[in-house]
Parts: structure tokens; C-alpha cells; sequence
């Protein structure tokens, strides 16, 4: 039985993992322009299908497909951040509501240009490793990699750069900030792509472990927001924990419970958090004045 | 730091903000007129378009959604039928030369999307026919709207069951029956514990479904066919139908020690079943519950010692000149080759010409109750064998796919009777 809960274990931080990366930019994006981007789903589908297309049509390999779809999708969020949300960054749930037609234009628009099939992204190692009772497949141990990567590279662009410094000082204190000579307006278009291109990361990675469609977005963001509310919205270190927590609990309740109460397993413990901390683990309560 | 640095605005810049909200505002004014113009146009356009010479088709069909992936090529298979009956010079009904004219509406997968656009087809009253859908969720309600006033022509699992019952005399089902003496499940169960368990050493099976109405289907037959036939269920697990990672699921799976896995239905979930199964240990031997196309598990061809797929009805790479025939016209008509998933296109396409040909029986194209008569007991023989019978249920050659270590993959063809 151990062995089977050291199994368990790994799947559930492999699929916590991929969560955490979806989360991060989502509550990024919160924690900077207070946006629900219910379209950072349909943004990680984007990025699989782009990262497939650069594979496919120009032989690019994984790694240099997967940067150059992260780029094509963070030139796509500037223009989506100056196009749309910029005209409604006064009104927040104006937001959330282009955001939800925005998945509808995703989709609609990858469904016409890459149709319905399933696809998946071909994994680059295929091996297997066994350790004692625990399976590991080397594409899962690649992703993980990646993954920790990425986490320590938005940890030091935020907390060691200008560029780091100015986001945070605009989620701290966006009037402050403008009146300390920083163009807010920009500074919210830069965050946009580079969450965008956080998602199409996760997307690109999610594509080489599991299938996806251009509808499998809704799916996606669902499950990164029940990350970003278990860690605190506009927490980062929250939607790491809160995704490791996610796919570890996933993982043991389908392994000691039926898998039909995975859903419900999940949900009780987000009511069970919010209970006791209705800011999320990390989040931070705001000061009534 | 430039970059972000902030830029004051000058008193010309202000003046063209001014100018450019005033723009924005007479675009969003024209906008609106244009948002009230156009179906308005669309609307008159719709009304006065009934040609007399025209049979009114409407396609209930999910061409976006969760199940586009299975109804949109059936969609294209439908579009691809009216066109080769219409070049062919289109019905002739009661000595008048008529038009098929097929009109896709999208279910998008969501049942009440589905009973608003069947009772749009019921209120209009300018359709008689209807085909799809096939998901069974969406079906059921688009039945109970459409009858008993409208014919349909379904390939939906649960419209087996409806067909031929009081108040159902206008509806057909277009796939092989599932249950039943001569059903699919029942043969492919005998067929797979003959031709993979016993040459294979399986004796212990492990069973893994989708929660959905097919997946339950599945799950209260074929545990017990199997047991029945001599091979141990080590477990019965059932997966949330939107599910991506089966991982925590097949490593509970594995406890059991299975021989084999037989998991349902569908390619999108089956792609990371098999792969998941292959490298978390569980096993190499692989039985799909009907509803695959196949194309789960090429992708592992490899890595799989034998793995098995019925199909619902003939599959697209049967080795048959027929088939040859319709993959080389649908691949012209959809413009790219065909994939697994492109299985579905077949699933409307034999049962239009059939319908036509009933039109042309039954002289009429208004009366849906003659052209349902004409339709029953009709045998054709087009790209698969089909007959119909006196209850509306369709009965058709179907395949099953076995693709052996290497990859190899061999068709074995269910004729109908």
C-alpha cells in the first residue's frame, strides 16, 4: 500500500504542478488589474495548438516550438490588454464579461482552423523509470523540470528586475505609481502578455501528458481557479500551494474514495477553506477603512 | 525603465481623444443598426426562400462543443449526401424533379440548445425531416420535441430503446442495435473473448467507463458478459466524462493485477488512458467498449501488444472499393485526408440516400407519416449494407479493428443479415 500512496503522490504533484502554472497567471493578472480572465483556459489551449502548428508545419523541436508559441501569445495578449480590457479596466466585472466572449472567439477560431480532432503534443522522452513500486515516465519528469523552471524565472523577473518591480508597485498602488512617473497603462499591457504567455507555457506542457480540443479550455481555467481561490487570489505562492494541493487530493481520494466523489472531495475542501479563511490560504484580507 | 516611464499629454492629443470617443460613438451607434438590420434581413431572406422545388432538411448536430469532435464530421458526411443527390439531378417525387436543401443547426452539445432549435423545426413547420443528434444527452429531449410531428433520423445509442413505441412510429435509429440476440455489444464480447483472451492468456480483466448514459450502458453489460464467459473483473471504475488525467484512477486499477484493460468510448479520452496505462505499468493489452474509432491507439502502435475497437458501424479504413470510394470523395469534400475521428462522417451519410429514396417511394415531401412508411423495410446497399426494420431501427455492416504487436491492423467485417 505504501507504494501505492508514493505513487499516488507523484501523479498528484505531476498534475499539481500543471496546475500551478495555469493558476500563476491567472492570479497574476488578478493581483495586478483585478481581471477575472475566465479566457486564460482557451489562452493555454492557444498556445498547445501553436506549439503543435510551429512542430508540425516547421519542424521546430518541443522546446524552441514551445518559446516561440509563449511569444506569439503574449504579442496576442498585449493586443487583446490594448484592445479590450484597457476600455474596461474601471468596471471589473466588464471584464470578466469580455473575458467569457473571448472564449467563445478562441475556440471558434481554433475549431476553424485546426477542427475538432483530439490532439496531442508528441512527447520527448518515452522512457520509463522505475523506482521500487513507483512508476515514473520520463515526459512527466520533463514536465516537472520545466515547470520548476519557469516558477524561478517569474520568481526573479518579479522580485530582482525593474520590470518586476514596476508590476509590483502598480498592483500595490497603481495611483502612487503613476504619480511616481510610471505609464500604469503600459505596465498593465506588459502583464497581460506575459501572463498570456505563462498560459501558453502550461498549455504547451499539459499537451504533452494529455489530449486536448480547442474546447478543452473551459475545462482548464475551471480547475486554475479553484487553485487560485484555495491559495488566495493575487497570491503567488498561493497558487503554488494551492495547485500541488489540488492534484495531491485528487489523486488520494480517487485512490481511497470512488472517483465520483473526486469532484465533490474538491469542492468540500475549498467550502472548508473559504470557511476558515474566506481570503484563501496566502491571500490577504483587505483593510476595511 | 523608458519603457514604463510616463509620457504627459499635450493639448492636441486631448483634442483627438475627444474626436476619437465621438468616432467610437457613431461606430457603436452603427453597430447597434447593424446588430438589428441583419438578422431582420436574415429573417425576410429565410421566409421567402422556400422553393417550391426544394425538400427542407434540418441537421440537429453539435458542430461546436463538447461532441464536435463526433458530430461535426457526421455533419460534413450529411452535407456531402445532399450534394451527390442534388449533382445527381435530386429526386423525382409524384413526376416533379425536386432539391434536397440541408440546413446544419448547432446543438453546440447542449440539450436545452437542442429542444429549442427542435421545437424552432416543429413551430416553422417548413421541415418534415430531421437528422441527428447523435449524443444520447441531447437526443432524448430533441425526440421528445420533435415527436410525434416531425420525422428523425438519429444515430443516438438511447434511440434503440424509443424506436417503434407509441407516439415514436416517426423515429429512426441509424447505428447497429446495441443489445439484443444480434447486437453489437453481445457479439464483440463473444468475438473478443475468442479471438484476444484465449490466444492471449487474458483471465483477468480490469474495466474502466465514462460516467455518462453509453459508459453505463457499457458498464451494466460487459462485466457481466466476460464473467459469464469465464474472465475475473478485477475492478470497475467509472471517470468523470470531462476528465483529462487518469493516472490516480489506473494506479488504483493496477492493484488488481489485470491482463488486460477495457476502457470506453472515445479517442479523446482513450488517447491518455492507453498511454497512461502503458507507462504507469498497468498493461500493454487493450479492449475498447464500442464508441472508439481506433485512433487512440495508433498513437501507440509500439508500445501495445494487441488492442481491439468495434465500430458502430463500417469503418472508414475497411480495405472495401466502397469504402475506398467514399474516403477518396469525403477527403475531396472536407479538403484534407481523413483522420480516426472522421468516422463519424458515415454515421448519416448511407441513411440520406435512404430517406431520399423514401421521399420518392412515398410521392410526397410534406408528409412526414408516408415517407416514414416507405422507409421501413427498405434495404440499400451503398457504401455499407443496410435494412431497415418495421420498428425504424437500421441495421448495417459493422466492423472490428484489432491492430496486433507492430502495429499491424486487421478488419473483421459483421455483415448484416
Amino acid at each position: 500500500m505504501a507504494g501505492v500512496i508514493l505513487q499516488q503522490l507523484f501523479n498528484g504533484l505531476i498534475s499539481g504542478i500543471i496546475y500551478v502554472l495555469i493558476g500563476l497567471g491567472l492570479t497574476f493578472l488578478f493581483g495586478v488589474m483585478n481581471v477575472l480572465n475566465f479566457a486564460h483556459g482557451s489562452v493555454a489551449v492557444f498556445g498547445a495548438y501553436v506549439t503543435l502548428w510551429f512542430m508540425t508545419r516547421h519542424g521546430l523541436p518541443f522546446v524552441p516550438a514551445m518559446l516561440a508559441a509563449g511569444a506569439v501569445a503574449a504579442i496576442v495578449g498585449y493586443a487583446l490588454e490594448q484592445s479590450m480590457f484597457r476600455w474596461v479596466r474601471d468596471v471589473p466585472v466588464n471584464g470578466l464579461i469580455v473575458s467569457i466572449g473571448l472564449i467563445s472567439v478562441f475556440e471558434t477560431g481554433l475549431l476553424a482552423a485546426f477542427t475538432s480532432t483530439p490532439q496531442s503534443v508528441p512527447p520527448q522522452f518515452t522512457d520509463i523509470v522505475t523506482i521500487g513500486p513507483v512508476s515514473l515516465a520520463g515526459q512527466r519528469l520533463f514536465v516537472l523540470g520545466i515547470t520548476l523552471v519557469f516558477l524561478a524565472v517569474a520568481y526573479v523577473l518579479l522580485s530582482r528586475t525593474q520590470i518586476g518591480r514596476a508590476i509590483r508597485a502598480t498592483a500595490q498602488q497603481p495611483l502612487a505609481a503613476e504619480l511616481m512617473g510610471l505609464n500604469v497603462n503600459r505596465i498593465h499591457a506588459v502583464t497581460f502578455a506575459v501572463c498570456c504567455m505563462l498560459a501558453s507555457f502550461a498549455g504547451s506542457l499539459f499537451a504533452t501528458l494529455f489530449t486536448f480540443t480547442p474546447l478543452s479550455g473551459a475545462d482548464i481555467v475551471l480547475k486554475a481557479f479553484v487553485v487560485v481561490i484555495l491559495g488566495g487570489l493575487g497570491s503567488l505562492p498561493g497558487a503554488v500551494v494551492g495547485g500541488l494541493l489540488l492534484g495531491v487530493t485528487e489523486a488520494l481520494g480517487t485512490q481511497f474514495l470512488s472517483s465520483d466523489y473526486q469532484s465533490a472531495l474538491l469542492f468540500g475542501i475549498l467550502l472548508v477553506v473559504l470557511l476558515v479563511r474566506p481570503h484563501g490560504i496566502f491571500g490577504v484580507r483587505e483593510r476595511q477603512a | 525603465v523608458l519603457f514604463f516611464a510616463k509620457r504627459p499629454r499635450s493639448s492636441a492629443e486631448e483634442t483627438e481623444e475627444h474626436m476619437r470617443i465621438s468616432w467610437q460613438k457613431a461606430g457603436r451607434a452603427a453597430l447597434n443598426s447593424l446588430l438589428i438590420a441583419v438578422p431582420a434581413a436574415l429573417w425576410a431572406g429565410s421566409a421567402f426562400s422556400q422553393d417550391a422545388g426544394e425538400v427542407n432538411i434540418t441537421a440537429l448536430l453539435g458542430i461546436t462543443g463538447p461532441i464536435a469532435s463526433i458530430e461535426g464530421p457526421t455533419a460534413e458526411g450529411l452535407r456531402m449526401a445532399v450534394k451527390e443527390i442534388n449533382d445527381a439531378g435530386g429526386l423525382t417525387v409524384a413526376g416533379r424533379k425536386v432539391r434536397l436543401k440541408v440546413s446544419v443547426e448547432d446543438t453546440q452539445g447542449k440539450p436545452d440548445q437542442a429542444v429549442g432549435l427542435a421545437r424552432k423545426v416543429v413551430a416553422e413547420g417548413s421541415t418534415k425531416i430531421v437528422f441527428g443528434p447523435i449524443a444520447s444527452s441531447v437526443a432524448v429531449p430533441s425526440i421528445e420535441a420533435t415527436q410525434p410531428k416531425v420525422m428523425q433520423v438519429t444515430p443516438a445509442t438511447i434511440a434503440q430503446q424509443l424506436v417503434g413505441k407509441p407516439g415514436k412510429e416517426l423515429l429512426f435509429d441509424t447505428t447497429n442495435p446495441q443489445l439484443g440476440e444480434k447486437g453489437i455489444s453481445p457479439t464483440y464480447a463473444k468475438w473478443v473473448v475468442e479471438n484476444i483472451a484465449k490466444p492471449h492468456g487474458i483471465k483477468k480483466i480490469a474495466v474502466l467507463l465514462p460516467n455518462d448514459a453509453l459508459g453505463q450502458l457499457d458498464m451494466d453489460f460487459f462485466p457481466g458478459a466476460f464473467r459469464k464467459m469465464g474472465i475475473e473483473i478485477t475492478a470497475q471504475e467509472m471517470f468523470d466524462p470531462k476528465a483529462s488525467d487518469f493516472s490516480a484512477l489506473i494506479t488504483k486499477l493496477k492493484a488488481g493485477k489485470p491482463d488486460a484493460l477495457f476502457w470506453g468510448y472515445l479517442d479523446e479520452s482513450g488517447k491518455t488512458i492507453i498511454r497512461q496505462s502503458i507507462e504507469l505499468g498497468l498493461t500493454t493489452r487493450f479492449i475498447s467498449a464500442p464508441g472508439s474509432s481506433g485512433g487512440a491507439v495508433i498513437d501507440q502502435a509500439s508500445r501495445i501488444d494487441v488492442a481491439t475497437w468495434p465500430t458502430a458501424v463500417m469503418s472508414l479504413y475497411n480495405p472495401s472499393p466502397a469504402m475506398a470510394r467514399f474516403v477518396s470523395a469525403y477527403q475531396a469534400h472536407i479538403g484534407r485526408k481523413i483522420t480516426a475521428g472522421d468516422q463519424f462522417a458515415l454515421y448519416l451519410y448511407d441513411p440520406a440516400f435512404m430517406v431520399a429514396k423514401a421521399i420518392e417511394k412515398a410521392g410526397t415531401t410534406t408528409d412526414p407519416v408516408k415517407i416514414a412508411q416507405a422507409l421501413r423495410g427498405m434495404k440499400y446497399s451503398g457504401v455499407m449494407n443496410l435494412a431497415v426494420d418495421a420498428r425504424g431501427q437500421f441495421h448495417s455492416d459493422w466492423d472490428i479493428g484489432r491492430m496486433d504487436k507492430g502495429g499491424k491492423i486487421t478488419w473483421t467485417t459483421i455483415k448484416v443479415e
